[in-house]
């Protein structure tokens, strides 16, 4: 039915009588006035409250201006990076193989074009923890929080050699190759039960360190380094099966009871998280090469002598997780959406000069806005590992002030 | 001769379909009447308007002064508002909404303005063109980033009034939603003045 103005209707109906509406609506016009009048001041307290009211750590809109389109590579973009990366030649070619969720690995020549290829797991959904080589051959370690394992691909490269388990007594944390040496660090903080393994060609045996939860390793040419949350351990012979006495370097827990440290630089410190050992540091021409160690609670450490002495950063106020190299420049990856550099730490030993990466860093907010658990330096490229987007390159081949981000 | 007879026939009834379809503007064409009712609105009768519609990212500018993308995709807007006559010529209202449109990478950018709406009425019946201005508070979110800002929102309507009680038509809103920081965190110089373009289309009822 068509609701058209009917001519029948006006003198009835409430807008053809202006006049009531006026008498009825003018009984209390202050009411109208007052409402409005409360509205309007409220408004206004609440435009000036918000002025200058602000949690974020950039602007809303600058954050908008900046961005600019990722470039995308084909591995998941969702994925959290659950283990460390490893650049491999198997034959004539070159890989990368990470750790996100399950083992993914490409071509490092980006300009093959290659896509990232997911190698299917011997343990239904089971999750990667470590990859690591030795001999030629990449040993993977797995669990889904029942069953875990050690184990290893076929010598291309391609899949899990079939039905062959090699360690499924403990689950393994971390896998680390040290001096050619595969090394695993085993256990569950339910049964606390920690372990350092390592295989002697056909086993995982134990080294003799046990009951310390070890995160991190590095080999700086002469020593052997692990560190567990709170204790640092150097080990300058070769590893045996149980050769190893696990008496920390330092312990936190010794310096709390008897004020006890190698180096004034380590006094109450403890949260450690990583170590990487600089083999290429122009500087040291010969072994022990530097070797940096991180801490979740915002520290750096650096000795260049194998431990005799070490220099420290002040807090930087950082949930410092990873720590690797790139070019010459010094990275460190950290929860709270940080990425950062310490331009001047290996030609100055300066440990508290830092600053954000450079490039079209800031125009990627899934990358500086990450927790970036994870940072892996090869040469010139940086890899970033977060914690639920995915896997970022940096190219600093160019130019390292202005290295050139993309996704994988 | 029968032919000629029905194609005038013919004629005459398309023209009174087409008169039928398009003169029925509500007291344009009243068939007794020749003079066209206008209604008249006075202090106290009150409007409900629903807009949806487009939402158009400009640019952002700078407290230099500077111009720059907002690398906002065309987004989406709808609203809902309540106004009062304050006489035939004016209303004073408010006005609740939301927009969305995302960045390049897939970012939602959301904002809910509240505003105080005032609206200068022009009139050629049936039309109607509201000059509005809108001022309030927008609740402005993307990703994990929260702020309350300010926001000025002055706009011009077309309405084509279909009856006493439904007016359709087009809305033009400029939106002006200033950014500002004072630092350290985020710094000054990450202020910007957000401006953008709501194209919208009206459902307006009169009680």
């Amino acid at each position: 039915m068509r609701r058209g103005l009917d001519r029948t209707k006006p003198l009835t109906d409430k807008f053809a009588t202006p006049q009531a509406h006026i008498s009825l609506l003018r009984e209390n016009p202050c009411k109208w006035r007052s409402s409005f009048l409360k509205l309007g001041i409220l408004l206004f307290l609440g435009i000036l409250w918000t002025l200058g009211c602000s949690r974020d750590t950039e602007g809303i809109f600058y954050s908008l201006e900046q961005e600019e389109k990722a470039i995308d590579n084909s591995l998941p973009n969702d994925v959290r990076i659950t283990g460390n990366m490893i650049k491999v030649t198997l034959g004539s070619e070159d890989r990368y193989y990470i750790c996100a969720g399950s083992l993914f690995y490409r071509t490092t020549d980006l300009a093959d074009n290659k896509p990232w290829t997911q190698i299917k797991s011997p343990i239904s959904y089971g999750i990667v923890s470590g990859v690591a080589e030795v001999g030629g051959r990449i040993y993977v370690s797995l669990s889904n929080g029942e069953a875990h394992g050690l184990f290893r691909l076929t010598p291309d490269g391609n899949q899990y050699e079939p039905n062959e388990n090699l360690y499924s007594a403990k689950q393994i944390l971390r896998l680390f190759t040290l001096n050619n040496t595969l090394f695993a660090s085993v256990g569950t903080i339910l049964d606390d039960t920690f372990e350092l393994l390592f295989w002697n060609g056909t086993a995982l045996i134990p080294t003799g360190v046990h009951t310390y939860k070890i995160v991190a390793g590095a080999w700086d040419g002469a020593n052997y380094w692990f560190a567990s949350p709170s204790d640092l351990f150097r080990f300058s012979t070769a590893p045996s099966q149980n050769g190893w006495v696990p008496t920390p370097y330092y312990s936190y827990l010794s310096y709390t009871q008897n004020s006890t440290s190698p180096d004034p630089a380590f006094n109450g410190k403890s949260y450690f998280t990583d170590l990487f050992a600089d083999s290429s540091d122009p500087t040291v021409s010969s072994p022990p090469y530097p070797v940096y160690l991180c801490s979740s609670d915002g520290y750096i450490l650096k000795t260049k002598d194998g431990g005799l002495s070490w220099k420290t950063s002040g807090d930087h106020n950082r949930s410092f997780q990873s720590i690797s190299k790139v070019k010459e420049i010094i990275v460190l990856g950290a929860g709270g959406s940080v990425v950062r550099e310490l331009p001047k730490a290996v030609s100055e030993d300066d440990l508290d000069t830092s600053e954000a990466p450079g490039g079209n860093f800031t125009r990627l907010p899934d990358l500086y806005g990450s927790n970036a658990i994870r940072v892996f330096g090869f040469g010139d490229i940086l890899y970033v590992g977060t914690t639920a987007n995915g896997l970022w390159r940096g190219d600093y081949s160019t130019d390292p002030k202005s290295p050139v981000w993309s996704q994988e | 001769m029968e032919a000629r007879i029905s194609l005038k026939a013919l004629t005459i009834l398309l023209s009174f379909l087409v008169l039928s379809v398009f003169g029925f503007s509500p007291s344009l064409h009243g068939q007794e009447e020749t003079t066209p009712y206008v209604p008249t609105y006075v202090l106290g009768n009150q409007i409900l308007i629903i807009n949806a519609g487009l939402f158009v990212p400009l640019f952002f500018q700078s407290l230099g002064g500077e111009i720059d993308n907002t690398n906002l995709s065309l987004g989406g807007v709808g609203s809902i508002q309540w106004s009062a006559y304050l006489n035939n010529e004016m209303t004073l209202g408010i006005e609740g909404g939301g927009m969305f449109s995302f960045s390049p990478n897939g970012r939602t950018l959301f904002m809910l303005p509240i505003t105080a709406r005032y609206a200068y009425i022009l009139r050629a019946f049936p039309f109607e063109f509201p000059l509005s201005i809108s001022a309030g508070i927008n609740f402005t979110r993307l990703s994990s980033m929260f702020q309350i800002l300010p926001i000025v929102k002055p706009g011009i309507s077309v309405y084509w009034n279909y009856s006493l009680e439904w007016a359709f038509g087009v809305n033009f809103f400029y939106w002006w939603t200033p950014n500002l920081y004072s630092g350290p965190e985020p710094p000054k110089n990450h202020s910007r003045f957000g401006n953008f373009l709501e194209i919208s289309l009206s459902a307006l009822y009169h009680f």
